[in-house]
């Protein structure tokens, strides 16, 4: 058992140092061109450019952290051409089926089609595109926000 | 049939000339409950003048306006700024360039911006209130973009009207959700300029898990056009409501829509 964790520690170290040497090699030579994805999915390494003063970068190559996403983790590289972003590539690592593990998890929202009032009905929450606090008095919403109780019809408990 | 009273309790936050509203509801008031809503009122209140510090193209100092105007070591110095670019980048890629994080020229994520930070905001502050045995339920709606969650025993659920894009004093139809992010963009939506392909759309409601998703896609989809968004709906298997001149309303659950 215990010589079964050295043998995974070292493949995870040996795949941190190959981590590691792939990102120093590709930002050493600030090379813009694509690069093939990397197949780790737990990097969080962020390098950049060297900067010059003012905030300003020099013309390189930024890599930012890796972000957990629905659609999987993550991760852009910019490139810097006269302290602009000239091109923005979004690296994901191998994981598209998080997706559609997360879609057949997720239990199917019932949608009721009826023009209701909604006073009437059990809503709590409008949905809208418009909504600015200006016409917030008097909106629906400000109406149903008024209610202090909720009453919501169950079948009967044995 | 039985009805079951649930108590609502409810404050609204004028922030970025936005009414946000935080709604809990629950089967009994406890005694410590007023100071509690008044100090997650306080907290959410703190949230959201943060973000639009960091992130309102209106203001000069905010971080994206810095970043704009040329300072690109932000992505370096603020990971929550770091965190917003990378997800405009991927949700760019995922929408098939439908949801364009460059659309007025430059680095602009307001389309999601709302959406990220309500989600995160209702994590932090709002979904750990439903360890309180009195609390079944919570929701934060941010001028229409919504996050409601449940305990997991109770039987409440979140009524969410769909508003009619035509008549604000009415709804379309409801939805009954437990744990849910639910978002509607339309061609009146401000502050989210969206370039539009020529189309009869006139409202997407998108409903998923995350708000962050259902903002992304509401906004890609309003960009694409009836025709466009359906397509993508079938292929990403995506919930929710459109109301189009000549269809008029479209139910869609996994994308398949309902007749």
């Amino acid at each position: 058992m215990r010589k079964l964790i050295g043998y995974l520690l070292s493949i995870a170290v040996a795949l941190a140092v190959v981590i590691d040497s792939y990102i120093v090699f590709f930002n050493g030579h600030r090379n813009s061109s694509e690069a093939s994805e990397p197949s780790a999915t737990t990097s969080t390494t962020a390098t950049t450019s060297s900067k010059q003063s003012g905030g300003q970068y020099r013309n390189g190559t930024y890599t930012g952290k890796s972000v957990q996403t629905q659609w999987g983790i993550v991760q852009v590289r910019a490139v810097i051409q006269n302290g602009k972003l000239t091109k923005v590539n979004v690296l994901k690592y191998p994981d598209s089926e998080n997706r559609s593990r997360q879609i057949n998890s997720q239990a199917l929202p019932v949608y009721k089609a009826e023009s209701i009032k909604a006073q009437s009905a059990n809503i709590q929450h409008v949905s809208g595109a418009t909504e600015t606090y200006n016409g917030f008095k008097g909106s629906l919403q400000d109406a149903l926000n008024q209610a202090q109780k909720d009453s919501q019809q169950k079948e009967s408990s044995r | 049939m039985r009805t079951i009273n649930y108590l609502l309790r409810t404050t609204v936050i004028d922030k970025m000339t936005i009414p946000f509203t935080i709604r809990i509801a629950l089967t009994q008031e406890p005694a410590f409950f007023a100071d509690l809503f008044q100090r997650v009122r306080k907290d959410i209140d703190r949230d959201l003048t943060r973000i639009d510090d960091e992130f309102s193209p209106f203001k000069a100092t905010s971080l994206l306006s810095q970043f704009r105007a040329g300072d690109l070591s932000l992505l370096e110095s603020s990971a929550r700024f770091a965190e917003v670019f990378t997800l405009a980048q991927a949700a760019q890629v995922e929408t098939a360039g439908y949801f364009d994080p460059n659309f007025d020229g430059d680095y602009n994520p307001t389309g999601l911006v709302k959406g990220w930070a309500i989600n995160r905001i209702f994590d932090q502050r709002l979904r750990p209130l439903l360890r309180t045995p009195e609390i079944v339920g919570v929701s934060l709606n941010g001028g229409g973009d919504i996050m409601t969650a449940i305990k997991a025993t109770t039987d409440f659920r979140w009524g969410v009207g769909i508003a009619n894009p035509l008549n604000d004093s009415e709804i379309l139809g409801k939805y009954d959700l437990a744990n849910n992010g639910i978002a509607t963009s339309g061609l009146s939506r401000r502050g989210e300029h969206i370039r539009r392909q020529a189309s009869s759309l006139q409202q997407v409601t998108i409903v998923d898990e995350s708000l962050l998703f259902a903002d992304i896609w509401a906004t890609a989809g309003m960009a694409a056009g009836t025709k466009t968004l359906l397509n993508l709906a079938a292929r990403h298997q995506l919930n929710g409501v459109l109301v189009d001149e000549q269809l008029g309303v479209v139910h869609f659950s996994k994308g398949v829509s309902q007749p």
